[in-house]
């Protein structure tokens, strides 16, 4: 299985142009259920840095996100055979991911272990696995970054969800309903809401 | 538009999603009022920074470890052995309650079965008596009569026809 990592590319030549593949994921996902390891592989590597991106912003611990992708990676290899086409594939992943990131979250509230509770608020909320920033523009904004992290996670649990695939993972109002499983018209009103109330945490951010 | 209505489209102006005539209600809320202008501005910045938020990566040995997983916990690729949809154990349940159905079932069907018969039964005896007229039952009665009258004639007729032997047969001493 280790070959077929470094092969996959000349088993399966992917001529992207942006974010246009020769296969689909739909179309990776059929040959996975049809037994072509090859197509899970590519699978992992076009979302894992994606689903990374939603679990870090929605845990706020690099490890525990890492460890979440992967086991959304393993759930995605074990029911592959659930998978139906009448649903995107994203929204299918999107929404084990952000099951596992729930349960992770409350085991976390319920330990009240959470880092902000932690560590002071001049502490470094996020340990954040980049290169140090060089100039001064990098450095402000590495604060800004910080100061948004912070923001996002204040923000109520049905409001952070929505944001975060909205205005980060840039998923479109109809996945959101169907990953968190509520009506389009809640999530329109969720994700203003919660820009909303981002504002009031953000206000010092503006003065 | 008020300040409610005002905040509720914010998100639809953004998007660019909002009717025509709501869009020109919407500006003209924000030109009379400096502070509804400057939050639509911040959200706007703010939707832009969290875009250019800083991406975090997979670590180098992610797949790895991935793969390495499946192997070694012997994770298999899906429920191959599924039938028509359903895992092993739920098709079994469900096989089970079909079977325990049509058993019940059937019993059922035989006991409404054996008490309709029974009940036809007597309705039809009961109509038959119902339904005979009265002569019948006459005739009936002197066929009865007749066929005993018979038997007993035969009766008298076998013991006629007996042969009285203690007459014929004298023992005579000498």
């Amino acid at each position: 299985m280790m070959n077929q990592t470094s092969s996959i590319s000349s088993i399966m030549p992917l001529d992207k142009a942006g974010n246009n593949y020769v296969y689909s994921d739909e179309q990776l996902m059929a040959r996975f259920q049809k037994g072509d390891e090859n197509a899970y592989i590519e699978l992992v590597n076009r979302y894992r840095d994606r689903l990374l991106n939603f679990i870090y912003n929605y845990i706020g611990d690099f490890e525990i996100s890492e460890d979440i992708v992967q086991d959304t990676m393993v759930k995605l290899y074990q029911k592959k055979h659930y998978y139906r086409e009448i649903a995107k594939f994203s929204t299918w992943l999107y929404t084990i991911a952000k099951n596992l990131a729930n349960t992770e979250f409350r085991k976390k509230k319920q330990r009240k272990i959470t880092l902000l509770s932690q560590i002071s608020r001049d502490d470094k909320p996020y340990d954040i696995p980049a290169d140090q920033p060089d100039t001064d523009q990098e450095i402000q904004s590495d604060i800004t970054n910080k100061i948004i992290r912070k923001a996002i996670d204040e923000l109520p649990e049905k409001f952070k969800t929505v944001i975060l695939l909205r205005d980060i993972q840039e998923l479109s109002y109809e996945e959101i309903s169907s990953i968190i499983e509520v009506p389009l018209g809640t999530v329109k009103s969720r994700i203003n809401r919660a820009r909303l109330q981002l504002q009031v945490e953000l206000k010092h951010l503006r003065t | 538009m008020n300040r409610y209505e005002f905040e509720n489209l914010i998100s639809d102006y953004l998007d660019g999603s909002i009717p025509f005539k709501k869009r020109t209600e919407f500006e003209e809320y924000m030109k009379d009022d400096p502070d509804a202008e400057s939050l639509v501005r911040n959200i706007k910045t703010t939707i832009s920074e969290m875009n250019n938020l800083q991406k975090v990566k997979a670590a180098d040995n992610f797949n790895e470890k991935l793969l390495s997983r499946v192997e070694n916990e012997g994770i298999v690729g899906g429920p191959n052995n599924t039938i028509l949809g359903f895992t092993p154990f739920y098709a079994s349940i469900l096989s089970c309650l079909c079977v325990a159905f049509f058993v019940v079932a059937s019993q059922l069907i035989n006991v409404s079965q054996d008490s309709s018969f029974e009940i036809k039964t007597n309705q039809y005896t009961a109509e038959l008596e119902k339904n005979t007229p009265s002569y019948s039952k006459n005739v009936d009665l002197e066929k009865k009569l007749i066929v005993d009258s018979n038997i007993d004639s035969l009766q008298d007729k076998t013991e006629k026809e007996k042969p009285n032997n203690s007459n014929k047969i004298k023992f005579v001493n000498y």
